[in-house]
């Protein structure tokens, strides 16, 4: 409960690394994962944004998650054990590290995401 | 003010199948003509509205929404009461001395005919209320609160299973085949309201199942949402049966399932004959959005359904109105009852709307599967586009 308080900085904000892209970026709070890395252009694929499809599934390396949705309906007993999680429906509590599957990334033909790192990478300090 | 005022208003249509099957005889109609009239006329005569207002107190707004169970519970008595023979809870001495109006006069005056009213107008108001302001809290996944409260709505026309389906199936299934509540080309309203209940059924069964395995939780259980969905819906019909004996549970039954057809229509017309590549990402597009400002207020912007589907987690009052997106040519009670009266004459309308969808909205891989949307269709003027394209 408090590690909350000293992780996040004090506009309610919390830092997404994602790697293997060596993206950066802060998320708003009350926002998502995914919702943050799109306000910013970065090509996270996704579909559906509720939840459902899992197009924007990561694994959550360090840090601590709130997901908004059951992730038990659509994510395998292998994946949750593993803390592969949904980015549309992740909230970070405090600053969080996720890998992102390159070749899910590049799913999406419209963007280049090793040209979209050099735009969102803000100084991790 | 007027735009917080404007969402209570769905709350008045209610009240007036309340007052309806209270009155009795040809009042029991009351309900359904007053919902069609008012909002047919509304949206013809006030038409569109695009605004967008930033809601400085969206908690007034929440609360709204849970006006609705207690006045469905009051719905539901005012059913069982006419329904039955006794006096439950001494409510009909009750009226009579505080309002001079004696509902066992009422009673004696129903007939079949009568009932026929009352029953689709509890069952419109069933889905107008129940299941709407189901469907918006139901999306709200984390709030333990809102989901029980949108779950019992839901049991009303026996679909529980929709906080199911709904979010974890149609939103990601939504306008390929492989979404039961997608309606296809060609397909009337009557095949589709077969097809999608059935379809939804199973998905539902089978997504509740997966969560089940996945968590290591026993299928015959109270863990299981299916059936608990299903416990809901009977406790509701027992509530009936012990209340007003086998003519309540009828009552109960039929505007239950009347209710769950509304919705089916509305399915029907939210989607009909749009497709899309499964792994391209959702869009407004993938939607037939309305503005109708009558419609919107009445049914907390689920006509607003371009930005629903591009952005399931809004909530209702954050719903834009995305002006370009494609575009019913009616409001939703106006498509409800074309659907319902004349759905050979709704297709077809949609024919001429559907084939500039492919024109204007519709991306290259979009173009091909709609090219066999239409031959498959059954519809020569669908068929004839198609060699075309």
């Amino acid at each position: 409960m408090f590690g909350k308080l000293f992780t996040r900085s004090a506009s309610g904000r919390a830092t997404v690394h994602v790697e293997p892209f060596g993206w950066t970026f802060e998320v708003e709070a009350g926002q998502t994962i995914l919702q943050a890395a799109l306000a910013r252009g970065l090509p996270w694929p996704s579909r559906c944004r509720v939840g459902s499809c899992t197009t924007c599934r990561c694994c959550l390396l360090a840090g601590d998650v709130r997901t908004l949705t059951d992730a038990s309906y659509v994510l395998s007993r292998e994946q949750l054990a593993n803390r592969v999680i949904l980015a549309c429906q992740s909230q970070p509590r405090g600053s969080v590290r996720v890998h992102l599957d390159r070749a899910a990334a590049t799913l999406r033909r419209d963007a280049d995401p090793s040209a979209a790192a050099a735009d969102a990478s803000v100084p991790a300090a | 003010m007027s735009h917080y005022l404007r969402f209570l208003g769905v709350h008045g249509f209610v009240l007036a199948t309340v007052a309806g099957i209270a009155l009795g005889g040809a009042w029991m109609w009351l309900g359904v003509a007053a919902i069609y009239g008012v909002m047919i006329a509304g949206d013809e005569l006030i038409g569109d509205d695009f605004s967008e207002p930033a809601y400085a107190h969206p908690r007034l707004l929440d609360a709204t929404l849970y006006l609705a169970p207690p006045l469905l519970a009051l719905l539901c008595f005012v059913m069982a009461w006419h329904a039955g023979s006794g006096d439950l809870f001494g409510a009909g001495a009750g009226v009579q001395a505080t309002l001079g109006v004696d509902p066992c006069a009422a009673r004696a005056a129903h007939g079949p005919l009568h009932w026929l009213g009352g029953i689709l107008s509890a069952g419109l108001t069933f889905a107008a209320v129940g299941t709407n302001i189901g469907h918006e809290l139901t999306h709200r996944t984390t709030d333990r609160g809102a989901m029980l409260a949108g779950r019992w709505l839901l049991a009303l026309t026996f679909d529980a299973e929709f906080a199911i389906e709904h979010v974890y199936g149609h939103h990601r299934r939504l306008a390929t085949p492989a979404d039961p509540a997608t309606a296809r080309r060609g397909e009337q309203f009557y095949a589709f309201l077969a097809r999608s209940v059935v379809g939804q059924t199973r998905s539902a069964c089978e997504l509740e199942r997966g969560r089940l395995e996945t968590l290591g939780l026993g299928t015959w259980t109270l863990h299981n949402r299916y059936l608990g969905g299903w416990l809901m819906s009977a406790a509701i019909v027992a509530a009936f049966g012990l209340a007003a004996g086998l003519a309540g549970v009828a009552v109960f039954v039929l505007a239950g399932l009347a209710g769950r057809s509304v919705l089916e229509a509305v399915n029907y017309f939210e989607h009909y004959g749009l497709v899309r590549d499964p792994d391209a990402p959702i869009e407004p597009r993938h939607s037939w959005n309305s503005n109708k400002a009558l419609s919107n207020a009445v049914l907390f912007n689920l006509a607003r359904h371009s930005h629903h589907h591009a952005a399931g987690d809004a909530k209702f009052w954050q719903l834009r109105a995305y002006r370009d997106a494609p575009t019913l040519p009616y409001g939703y009670l106006t498509s409800m009852l074309l659907v319902y009266v004349a759905p050979g004459w709704y297709r077809d309308r949609m024919t001429p709307l559907v084939l500039e969808w492919d024109r204007r909205h519709a991306d290259a891989t979009e173009r091909r599967l709609a090219a066999a949307a239409n031959r498959a269709s059954g519809l020569p003027s669908l068929q004839l586009a198609a060699q075309g394209q």
